[in-house]
């Protein structure tokens, strides 16, 4: 009798070890992606608002462009901005124009933001309410967009870039 | 004793065939259908045309949808191969040129396909990639941040 | 200071269940209990202030600031603490507790196996919750505060939505007290008809839940999705309809053994696969391993993690059973007798699961070798429909049979002339409506033998008084239920077309014209408004469908229109026109008999509900 416990235990763990593997593997999968990204390849909205800086009105076709524009949306109060912050000033480096479009926030906090970390931006929107944004179709903050010399989006970043998402801005160059 | 063990024979015996038989039978159906899914490229590399109903995926070819009556004709593409479809029935929601569309019907030759579903991709529940994406790595600026 | 409130919480939670075991281990049985108590409460208070946090807009709080945003309205607040995976997870953990609290203050009779019942549920509280603070945690820290949150996503904007996961939750969590119920049986050499009677309002109340989850589901995706269906052998509906099959089966195993100590392997198997299986549906929803729509955001490494528990508490479970299951004389059942048709009801239910399962993973076996697939519904309904007829007429058999003997089959002349009936009613429906479909006339047949069986019985026993209501109840939902599956599915009509303003589209005796249409834009959608009006012979009924399309991320929500009749329902949705299109596109869908399935539904879950509450001997 204990041997034939023995062996239902000892077949149980057979079998559970091969359902781990397999599921095991199906988790890891890649699967296939072939989804263009919201957004990509649609015109950007032309975005009207007060420049933090100067407080008179801007807007975004005024802007002189070179080949690629940068929009990021940013706050003070927003973690991850902070993160991706050494990576904005890169770019700003490299010659890369960044417009910032400031959601939700404080125009003092903001103004002692970009003092405190440097400023990346040529241009700073205000987006006190957040309507830009909406317009945009932003998920949340900080989210960056890489628009052309038509004002075609052609890349887009959820949360705060990376140095794979730099490297990629440069290459278009 | 013997007839118990013919018995327990015979029931075993009948079990077993009948649990084959269901076992064909259900078997049987899955495989037919099972719906595969490919992408232009995949079909335009594979050896065999497939038969039945599948599924293709990728993005719908800009200036491609052109609408006669109650038909529909449009190309998908992978930027590397095409397949044209055809489709009578309503547009779906969200089926644009230059965005993503899943279509499900019976291939015609190894291009075309006539198409008796487009699938609503982005139905309520659908989070797409990109913001998934996001909230996975979230993980990470939490640690960043800390506490 | 909030998060740091409720950390300390979860943490003393923690430290209180490691307690209970402490003491369970040093035989101090009260005070284990106490201590689980004391953790479940600590709980529950967690989740109440997780609620507060969501509708107070909180952005400190991880979970408030990545699901909620200050633009929803209160209620979606309210209910977005569940809709993510932190906060359904510490639900979870909540359900696991109040299911141990109250069988700690309802059961007083045995302590020792009180606290072994005790013990285990507690250890499957601690599980998870030692899985959500080391990796899901919904109370995690976020400075500076956030003014707003991410979450303005109108995926969860829905009532309907909003219930169905704490009903599912109330359901297929509860068979952790299932479970603990079993394992301390098996330990204690207790698996016996005293402990069925015991565990019967436990594992029914679970159940009822279950179903009732289930029955929100379909109901949502009814009157939201706007395709005219009610149940898509989407992998998410199959994740939970394979625990609620587990647990009918181990419903009917509890019922023999409560009555006739009997079937006590069989009970406990079931009883440990159905939190297996609840366990199973969890993960394959959370762990992104599933190509459906339903999932949450994906996270294979918390798959992986998920996967793990299952197969440790799967794998004691089991061990035990092997270990501790009674080497049962071999039930000999006389073959028309009640215990064997249950045996045999048990049989066709596992067969159900093993359909159901195999056409889930499928997809995901195949996956691994680089081959995407999905599995039509068409291999559900081919399977399932004949063994669903054979599976009717059994059902309409079973409770006539007696228990332990055989019974002559002259006593199952009525079951004949019931059989008569309705072979010739069927006959005639299907005549009448002129539909020759082999398929539609058993399906009608074998729901019909059902319930004229049950309404025999009902006329047979009135004098007598001696009837089980919650069994009649039950089994007559299951046979309108299925009837009107039959019917709907055979007798409904849909019409898609695209339609432009003013004009009026003709099918036989229905016309629909388009009167006109309204766009507005509120917050971060558009929503388009569409009034028609339809005629149907002498009937005439205005509908109004609308869409909303969401700009991030890029969605649609539409709202059905639908004017019931006694029966049916005729059902208007609408797609969202493209900008320079003029025409819009619609469909149109006359949906006979969908009353009947919920009201089927409806019986089905009555019955459970009498059964928890009634007492019977």
């Amino acid at each position: 009798m204990y041997l034939k416990k023995g062996f239902k235990i000892f077949s149980l763990f057979i079998i559970f070890i091969f359902i781990f593997i397999i599921f095991y593997l199906a988790l890891f999968q890649n699967k296939k992606d072939f989804e263009p990204r919201v957004m990509i390849g649609k015109k950007m909205p032309n975005l009207i608002s007060q420049s933090l800086f100067d407080n008179s009105n801007k807007s975004l076709d005024q802007i002189f462009l070179n080949e690629i524009l940068v929009v990021n949306i940013f706050a003070s109060w927003c973690a991850p901005c902070k993160i991706e912050h050494p990576f904005l000033m890169k770019l700003k480096q490299n010659n890369i124009q960044i417009i910032g479009i400031n959601y939700k926030d404080n125009n003092k906090n903001a103004k002692n933001f970009l003092e405190k970390y440097k400023n990346p931006y040529q241009e700073v929107l205000i987006d006190s309410k957040g309507e830009l944004s909406i317009n945009l179709g932003v998920f949340g903050v900080p989210e960056t967009f890489v628009v052309d010399k038509n004002f075609k989006i052609i890349d887009k970043h959820i949360g705060p870039i990376d140095n794979k998402f730099v490297n990629k801005i440069l290459k278009l160059k | 004793m013997n007839s118990n063990i013919k018995r327990r024979l015979y029931f075993f015996l009948v079990s077993l065939v009948v649990v084959l038989i269901v076992g064909q039978f259900v078997f049987k159906s899955l495989k037919k259908n099972t719906i595969y899914f490919f992408s232009p490229s995949d079909l335009y590399n594979s050896t065999e045309i497939p038969n039945g109903l599948i599924r293709i995926g990728g993005m719908v070819k800009n200036d491609s949808i052109k609408k006669s009556g109650n038909q529909y004709k449009f190309i998908i593409t992978d930027k590397q191969n095409e397949i044209s479809v055809n489709y009578s029935g309503i547009k779906p929601n969200l089926f644009v040129e230059g965005q993503g569309a899943v279509v499900e019907g019976k291939l015609t030759s190894r291009t075309s396909l006539t198409a008796s579903k487009i699938l609503a991709k982005h139905d309520e529940n659908y989070m797409p990639k990109e913001v998934a994406d996001a909230l996975k790595k979230s993980g990470d600026w939490k640690k960043k941040y800390g506490k | 200071m909030a998060s740091n409130i409720a950390n300390l919480i979860l943490i003393l939670s923690i430290l209180f269940s490691f307690l209970c075991n402490l003491f369970f281990f040093k035989k101090k049985n009260n005070l284990s209990i106490f201590f689980f108590n004391a953790s479940s409460y600590l709980i529950i208070l967690s989740f109440f202030l997780l609620i507060y946090f969501f509708c107070s807009s909180n952005f400190n709080i991880s979970a408030v600031y990545e699901n909620s945003h200050s633009l929803k309205p209160l209620f979606y607040k309210f209910a977005g603490t569940w809709g993510n995976h932190e906060g359904s997870l510490l639900l979870f953990i909540m359900i696991v507790g109040i299911y141990g609290l109250l069988f700690s203050r309802y059961y007083n009779d045995d302590s020792k196996f009180k606290s072994w019942v005790i013990f285990f549920q507690n250890n499957i509280f601690l599980i998870f919750l030692i899985f959500l603070i080391t990796t899901s945690n919904p109370f995690d820290l976020i400075v500076p505060t956030p003014i707003e949150g991410l979450g303005l996503n109108p995926i969860l904007q829905d009532p309907l939505l909003v219930i169905h996961p704490p009903f599912l939750y109330l359901g297929y969590v509860g068979f952790s007290l299932t479970l603990s119920l079993v394992l301390s049986a098996l330990i204690n050499k207790q698996l016996n008809d005293r402990w069925a009677k015991i565990c019967w309002p436990w594992v029914m109340t679970s159940w009822v839940f279950l179903t009732i989850g289930i029955s929100l589901g379909s109901i949502w995706a009814y009157y939201e999705l706007g395709w005219g269906g009610y149940w898509f052998w989407d992998p998410v509906e199959n994740a939970s309809l394979m625990p609620w099959l587990v647990s009918t089966a181990l419903i009917h195993s509890l019922l023999v053994l409560k009555v006739r100590n009997q079937m006590k392997n069989w009970t406990s198997l079931l009883a440990i696969l159905t939190f297996s299986f609840s366990l199973l549906g969890t993960f394959l929803v959370r762990s992104g391993i599933l190509n459906s729509v339903h999932a949450f955001a994906n996270d294979p490494d918390r798959g992986v993690f998920i996967l793990l528990i299952i197969f440790f508490i799967t794998s004691v479970s089991l061990v035990i059973q092997i270990l501790c299951s009674s080497s049962e004389l071999k039930n000999k059942f006389l073959f028309f007798s009640k215990e064997s048709f249950v045996n045999i009801n048990n049989l066709f239910l596992l067969f159900f699961l093993f359909v159901v399962l195999l056409g889930t993973i499928y997809p995901i076996i195949s996956s691994i070798f680089n081959k995407t697939i999905s599995i039509g519904p068409v291999y559900y309904n081919t399977i399932l429909a004949p063994f669903v007829f054979i599976f009717l007429v059994l059902m309409s058999i079973g409770p006539l049979l007696k228990w332990s003997q055989s019974i002559g089959i002259k006593n199952l002349n009525p079951s004949l002339m019931i059989f008569f009936i309705s072979i010739l009613l069927s006959f005639l429906i299907i005549q009448v409506t002129r539909q020759n479909d082999l398929i539609l006339y058993l399906g009608i047949l074998t729901s019909l033998v059902l319930i004229f069986t049950l309404f025999y019985e009902i006329f047979k026993n009135i004098k007598k008084g001696s009837f089980y209501y919650p069994r009649l109840c039950s089994h007559l939902g299951v046979g309108v239920l299925f009837l009107s599956i039959f019917f709907n599915a055979y007798y409904s009509k849909t019409k898609d077309f695209e339609i432009s303003m003013g004009e009026t589209k003709v099918f036989d005796k229905l016309s629909i014209k388009f009167l006109k249409q309204d766009i507005y834009k509120i917050n971060n959608y558009l929503e388009m408004k569409a009034e028609f009006k339809i005629f149907i012979g002498e009937k005439v009924f205005n509908l109004t469908p609308s869409v909303r399309r969401y700009l991030q991320p890029d969605q649609i929500t539409s709202e059905t229109s639908i004017q019931p009749t006694l029966f049916s329902n005729y059902y208007l949705a609408i797609n969202f026109p493209d900008q320079n299109s003029t025409t819009l596109g619609t469909r149109y869908y006359y949906n006979f008999f969908i009353h009947g399935i919920w009201l089927g539904l409806f019986l089905i879950i009555f019955g459970g509900v009498l059964s928890v509450f009634k007492k019977r001997v």
